[in-house]
């Protein structure tokens, strides 16, 4: 979830009142914002993926207006045509780089240190979450009055013709340079680097703003004092460039004069961005009543609470409005979303609990409960259960069992190679732990009933097995055989053994034996070759060991 | 007095009268710890006496096991002259046999001092040209190493086979000549001297007199005495009940599979039906039928175990032809989707699933009857490392209600009554968001030392997941952290002590916990 932090002392003054740290926090906790005080003056806000706008205090004021009162209905902002003019050279093959523009100013936005903080971490987030880490979208920002024209170009250039003082440095590099030299370029490069042009953006002076989706320049920066911004934002996806642009400019609308509309000459089509949409929804009473529960809902109750959080709603008939939410609401998909915004407003204390009467019967799998006999049994033959980790080693598997390629799961992103795939076996659990324990309090005598994935013809099958180990000063074959037949006995199992001419080199050649029901191969049972017990795995008692494939045997009962 | 197991000891000592501790072992058929307590009881009753005698036991050094192989360097030496014509010359003595200057130096020692060859000197004329261009005599001493045959085997060379051949050697079974190989070895440094020591016990005259007397006093009651009525005619010795037992430890089931049993009871006597389902899942299941876009970052390689082999698995059709709907535009919902296009190839790839509401959304795509109330508890997995918090695998309970006219207000009652069932009255609710659920719900349990803990996710199925699965109803679903909640109620603050590998700290849980 994106995280940032906020200033007190900015959100008191937009919001034109004080509150207490802990009413703060329970409220914001009522509109999705996780709020934590780190000292005296900053707040840090974790918000949900859907309600980007509240991750600067602009946002969270203006919901908050609502949510206390002060305001309710549609956020008020001024909007004004401007005489900039954004170019999008289609000539340049920018179509097939990062096709998708959208521009907008924002005047009277007096930016100072708290505000600047802000606002940078910010951009960062939503390029993080809204842009998917700027591959997305990206956003620029920029001193409007910085800007030497009204004209700015959007378009792709080979890189060796780019050429500008980056954010941050002090001296002029070329793209290359940028990709390879600053922290940003070598971060997203990769988002460009496929491409013989890169896309550019500079006035018709040959200023440039930016590259992006990588870095600004320097001599077009915001920084403390700036008074008007140049907002660009830029990406591979059209709805969501344009949503963005929405959301950025009517949440920083709350704090600054009005938002600058612009012209975009895009190839034969010409017009104006921010595009501000609103979102018009039409909903139900009924709707509303039978999803939350709360069947005595007014109309005008829902209008006050829809207003609230800051919608505009239209009355159709008795049972059916219109609500319209600002531009900033990008997750408003379906009517439900709606639905969501009354509980919030109602808040979901005062929603009062209520047990379903549906009736049903109520009852474990097949699967549970024989497991649980069979679980049962092991207690009763003294036998301890103890509970493992199914991520396994594949080089441990290999190393115990000799388990081939290809009869694993491999995984592409293990955490260490101690975890790169799932058991096939939880003989090499059992091992692992009486290794551990094997100078506790003798015998020790312990079990696992768990999953296990094998791979069969290449398609992960999941088996769920049985294993049981024992170790002590003198332990042998009969004393594993004398339990495993009596599990098997007490589950009504007709079991087998039969040799196995090769077993694997943990088991001591003739006394390991291959477990057979119903003529089909369900597990291996031996004691362990005291050469590897003391050489390859540091033990210095004997272990008698079984395992036990249950999978489906259950179906029978 | 005589315990069963000092009897048992004695027993065995009166027909050997002495006994190593393996034997002891052997004829008694006590683990050695026992053995060990017992013995030591007896002495202070004055029963045995314990003779320790200290071992002395040769083996080789690492240089040891190399020269067994190798041979000794007077060996290769002599060897090699022989070899040669009987004849060397000692600065060449180097690249004839490969050794190092020390080993050439050690060996001519031995050489000599054994007798195997000799060296004769002899003084060379040699001229030099000095700078400027003066011819000047020098006599130059040139060695040679002359050996006549080769030497039979040497007692020391036996000697350093042999240990090399058992491993080790008593010194005490060594015959004279054979130590005094021995002790040139160990000056040689090849091999080094170890001590053991070896426990005999011996029955004293009191010992047997304990066991004579002890027959008066019937210690175990056995199946003889009771038929013969032994207990007429002596006494039974009386147990000494302040005196702490042997310990034992019972099977047991663990502790977290036990409190896991517990929440499966608590469900079914609500009325939920269990299910379950494929840990190794393709996205699908786990992503895309839950409304989870394609470039949503959970889906990413930091959030998710993705497999390498096998990577992908085929999904049904109609399934899919519904799912790319429902992603785009929203299918029938009215909705308006994500607006991307969607990628059946994505949805095919295998991961190991990051929650067990893919096992709720596959029962729900296969039994469509009312009403459905369904839980599932499983494995589910995320590339976390390890800490106290964090474990790449955990316990997630999954439930979901179907029903007609079923509320969100009923979703929280469900959850509040769990959770009361569980021993927590405080529940507290707080809007949250999950691509696949409306409205949304993250749920806190009060613990009176913690405070609030987050436990859970929740809300009701979204139109467009239930368009996929074809269900008409509206859905109540909740996915619930289990090992959290397991901690907070049985107090445990590492999360790994769940999955703990220490017999003494599951032999040392109880069975009964309180909350």
């Amino acid at each position: 979830m994106p995280v940032t932090v906020i200033k007190k002392r900015r959100l008191f003054k937009l919001l034109n009142m004080g509150i207490s740290g802990e009413e703060l926090i329970e409220l914001l906790s009522n509109i999705k914002v996780e709020a934590e005080i780190l000292d005296e003056e900053s707040l840090q806000i974790e918000v949900t993926p859907d309600r980007l706008d509240l991750l600067i205090s602009e946002g969270i004021a203006r919901e908050l207006r609502g949510i206390l009162g002060l305001e309710k209905g549609f956020p008020k902002y001024k909007t004004m045509k401007t005489n900039l003019k954004l170019i999008v050279d289609s000539n340049s093959n920018i179509k097939l780089i990062r096709p998708y523009i959208a521009v907008a100013a924002i005047y009277g936005y007096f930016v100072d240190e708290d505000t600047l903080e802000e606002l940078l971490q910010f951009q960062e987030k939503l390029n993080i979450s809204m842009g998917r880490d700027r591959r997305k979208i990206a956003i620029g920002f920029y001193d409007l009055n910085k800007l030497n024209s009204k004209v700015i170009i959007y378009k792709a250039v080979e890189p060796e013709k780019i050429r500008y003082i980056p954010l941050g440095e002090e001296r002029i590099l070329t793209a290359n340079e940028i990709l390879e030299l600053t922290d940003k370029g070598r971060k997203y490069g990769h988002l460009v680097k496929c491409f013989h042009k890169y896309p550019h953006l500079v006035t018709d002076k040959g200023q440039t703003l930016s590259m992006p989706p990588i870095l600004n320049s320097e001599d077009t920066k915001v920084e403390v004092g700036t008074e008007n911004l140049f907002i660009d934002i830029t990406g591979t996806d059209e709805y969501t460039v344009n949503k963005t642009l929405d959301l950025i400019t009517t949440t920083l609308a709350e704090n600054a004069k009005y938002i600058g509309l612009i012209e975009v000459v895009n190839g034969e089509t010409e017009y104006y961005t921010p595009k501000l949409e609103n979102t018009i929804t039409r909903i139900n009473l009924k709707y509303i009543r039978e999803n939350l529960g709360l069947h005595d809902l007014t109309l005008q109750e829902v209008i006050k609470l829809l207003e609230s959080l800051r919608h505009k709603v239209e009355v159709i008939d008795d049972e059916t409005l219109n609500v319209i939410s600002p531009p900033y609401r990008y997750d408003i998909l379906h009517p439900i979303d709606v639905v969501e915004d009354v509980a919030i407003a109602i808040g979901y204390d005062n929603l009062k609990p209520e047990l379903p009467r549906t009736f049903t019967i109520g009852r474990e799998l097949k699967k549970t409960k024989y497991l649980r006999k069979a679980r049962e049994i092991m207690v009763g033959l003294g036998f301890q259960e103890i509970l493992t980790f199914t991520l396994s080693s594949s080089i441990m598997l290999k190393e115990m069992l000799e388990i081939k390629t290809a009869e694993y799961i491999e995984i592409l992103n293990p955490i260490s190679p101690l975890y790169d795939t799932i058991r096939t076996s939880i003989i090499p659990n059992v091992v692992t732990f009486l290794k551990i324990n094997q100078h506790e309090d003798h015998p020790i005598k312990v079990f696992e009933v768990g999953d296990t994935v094998e791979v069969v013809q290449g398609k992960p099958c999941m088996r769920t097995k049985l294993a049981a180990g024992m170790l002590s000063y003198k332990v042998g074959f009969e004393d594993i055989q004398a339990v495993l037949f009596s599990l098997a006995d007490n589950l009504g199992l007709k079991i087998k053994l039969e040799e196995i001419s090769e077993p694997p080199k943990l088991f001591i050649k003739n006394r390991a034996a291959k477990v057979i029901i119903k003529n089909e191969k369900r597990g291996i049972i031996g004691e362990l070759n005291p050469q590897i017990l003391l050489e390859k795995l540091g033990i210095e008692y004997p272990i008698a060991i079984f395992e036990i494939d249950l999978t489906n045997l259950w179906e029978k009962h | 007095m005589l315990t069963v197991n000092e009897r048992k000891i004695l027993e065995v000592l009166k027909e050997l009268k002495k006994a190593k501790i393996d034997t002891l072992e052997d004829k008694t058929g006590l683990s050695r710890s026992t053995l060990m307590s017992a013995i030591e009881s007896l002495k202070t009753k004055k029963a045995v006496i314990v003779h320790t005698k200290r071992i002395e036991f040769i083996e080789l050094t690492d240089e040891g096991s190399k020269r067994a192989i190798q041979g000794l360097p007077e060996r290769i030496i002599v060897n090699k002259v022989f070899e040669l014509g009987g004849k060397a010359k000692l600065k060449d003595l180097k690249n004839l046999t490969g050794l190092s200057e020390q080993e050439i130096s050690i060996g001519l020692g031995w050489i000599r001092r054994k007798k195997w060859g000799r060296i004769e000197s002899k003084y060379i004329k040699s001229y030099t040209v000095s700078a400027e261009g003066v011819k000047k005599e020098t006599i130059v001493k040139e060695a040679e190493l002359i050996v006549d045959k080769t030497p039979p085997k040497s007692i020391v060379e036996h000697v350093l086979e042999k240990t090399n051949k058992i491993g080790y050697l008593r010194l005490d079974t060594l015959s004279t000549v054979e130590q005094k190989a021995a002790s040139e070895l160990l000056s040689r440094n090849l091999l080094r001297k170890k001590t053991l020591e070896e426990v005999e016990v011996e029955i004293k005259p009191e010992g047997l007199k304990l066991l004579i007397e002890e027959k008066e006093y019937i210690s175990a009651i056995t199946h003889d005495i009771i038929k013969r009525k032994e207990w007429l005619t002596k006494e039974i010795k009386p147990y000494d009940i302040k005196a702490l037992p042997p310990k034992v430890y019972p099977g047991k089931k663990h502790f977290y599979l036990e409190f896991i049993d517990m929440i499966k009871e608590i469900l079914v006597s609500m009325g939920f039906e269990e299910a379950d389902g494929p840990i190794v899942e393709v996205e699908l299941w786990n992503f895309d039928v839950l409304f989870q876009p394609q470039d949503h970052p959970a889906r990413e390689i930091h959030d998710t175990f993705r497999l390498k082999f096998p990577n992908r698995a085929g999904i049904d059709d109609t399934i899919a032809i519904k799912v790319k709907e429902a992603h785009e535009h929203g299918g029938k919902t009215g909705s308006r989707g994500w607006r991307y296009s969607w990628k059946k190839d994505i949805a095919e790839r295998l991961i190991l699933r990051t929650q067990t509401t893919s096992v709720s959304v596959r029962f729900l795509a296969r039994r469509k009857k009312l009403p459905i109330k369904m839980f599932t508890i499983g494995k589910v997995y995320r590339p976390d490392t390890i800490d106290a918090k964090h474990l790449p695998e955990f316990h997630q309970l999954d439930g979901i209600v179907m029903d007609k006219n079923l509320s969100f207000r009923n979703l929280l009652g469900i959850l509040e009554e769990f959770f009361k069932q569980l021993g927590i009255d405080r529940v507290k609710f707080r809007p949250s968001y999950f691509p696949f659920t409306e409205p949304s719900v993250e749920g806190y349990i009060w613990h009176p030392k913690v405070g609030w803990v987050e436990t859970f996710g929740a809300g009701m199925f979204r139109p467009e997941v239930l368009d996929v699965l074809d269900v008409k109803y509206p859905t109540a679903a909740w996915g619930i952290g289990v090992d959290r909640v397991a901690m907070i109620i049985m107090g445990i603050n590492d999360i790994r002590n769940l999955y703990s590998q220490s017999i003494s700290y599951l032999r040392g849980t109880k069975v009964l916990w309180r909350f």
